[in-house]
């Protein structure tokens, strides 16, 4: 249903190395836990969608409208903030980390998913100002190798989550 | 890319039309006409949309000839108009002229896609598969920085 492209929807262009902004970036994908992510951009784009029901009031099957906005927009601005974090991150390259560990580690799958946007912010922060700040920015590189992983896996997430919106989205009252 | 089809429009372009009777304790927001004014499409991926109608001034200045010129962000204007188009489509089918611009603009799109595709690797992994040799794990991925340019 969905197709992974080799592509991104707006350019990206970070031009320094900032862990901070990568921080504060992954921050809006909306929640701590990966599925709170994809809850929390369907809420929204339903609450969206039905403020602007006289956009779709008219149509047979406002259900659909809905549900097809609902699964492409979280797509498209996930792909663009990772690639933002990943740019941003990009400069760890030039902290003496072996280029080999890194292909190493993008191999390694063995990351849970739960908990894991929070846990990386929060040890950034209280770690930021030690010595171990090089270590912690290596975590959040090597998370954001596991997030683009996370994201090229997307689309048939999003195809599962569908329909469960459907049950959900037949019992939206219209006018 | 301004147009003006002869469509009866009561309103500005910055303006759109409401139903006469709506029922009541119900919002609704203005339906945008038909027959709106378009940016070309590097404006409208500047802009974040084709309308100048629908850019709304609490935006940040963007300026269009800042990106980066080459293929990947010519490509990413086209797909762009497709995808504005299409979601205007979805609420103005019987708009000629828009689904005439988006026949066009599909077509551009689609020639454009295949040009990146000779030069830089597959876009979708279906593509890979009329190449000789299996290129889709080959760099850069969208999320690979290249000076000045994004995923180039």
């Amino acid at each position: 249903m969905f197709v992974y492209e080799k592509k991104l929807q707006y350019p990206v262009r970070i031009k320094n190395c900032n862990p901070k902004l990568a921080a504060v970036i992954i921050s809006q994908y909306g929640g701590p836990y990966f599925v709170n992510l994809l809850l929390n951009s369907c809420n929204k784009s339903i609450i969206s969608c039905k403020k602007h029901r006289s956009t779709v009031y008219s149509r047979k099957n406002p259900a659909q409208e809905i549900l097809r906005r609902v699964n492409f927009m979280p797509l498209y601005h996930c792909n663009i903030n990772a690639c933002k974090v990943y740019s941003a991150l990009r400069c760890i390259n030039e902290y003496n980390i072996h280029n080999s560990f890194i292909q190493e580690n993008r191999a390694c799958k063995a990351v849970s998913l739960s908990g894991f946007f929070v846990r990386i912010s929060k040890k950034y922060n209280s770690h930021r100002n030690t010595q171990r700040k090089n270590a912690i920015t290596v975590r959040l590189y090597d998370n954001c190798l596991f997030l683009e992983e996370i994201l090229y896996k997307m689309p048939s997430l999003q195809e599962a989550f569908l329909c469960a919106m459907v049950e959900m989205c037949s019992c939206i009252p219209f006018a | 890319m301004n147009s003006d089809n002869g469509n009866f429009r009561p309103c500005g372009d910055a303006c759109g039309t409401m139903p006469s009777c709506a029922p009541l304790s119900v919002p609704y927001v203005p339906f945008q006409q038909e027959g709106s004014q378009k940016y070309d499409q590097t404006n409208a991926l500047a802009n974040g949309t084709l309308f100048p109608g629908l850019n709304l001034p609490f935006h940040l200045k963007v300026d269009a000839g800042s990106f980066p010129d080459n293929q990947s962000t010519q490509l990413q204007a086209l797909l762009f108009v497709v995808t504005e188009l299409g979601m205007y489509l979805d609420t103005h089918k019987d708009d000629a002229e828009a689904f005439q611009l988006f026949r066009q603009y599909a077509q551009l799109a689609k020639e454009g896609k295949r040009r990146y595709e000779e030069m830089h690797g597959p876009l979708t992994q279906l593509s890979a598969g009329q190449d000789a040799a299996y290129r889709w794990l080959d760099d850069p991925w969208p999320w690979d920085f290249h000076q000045e340019g994004g995923a180039d």
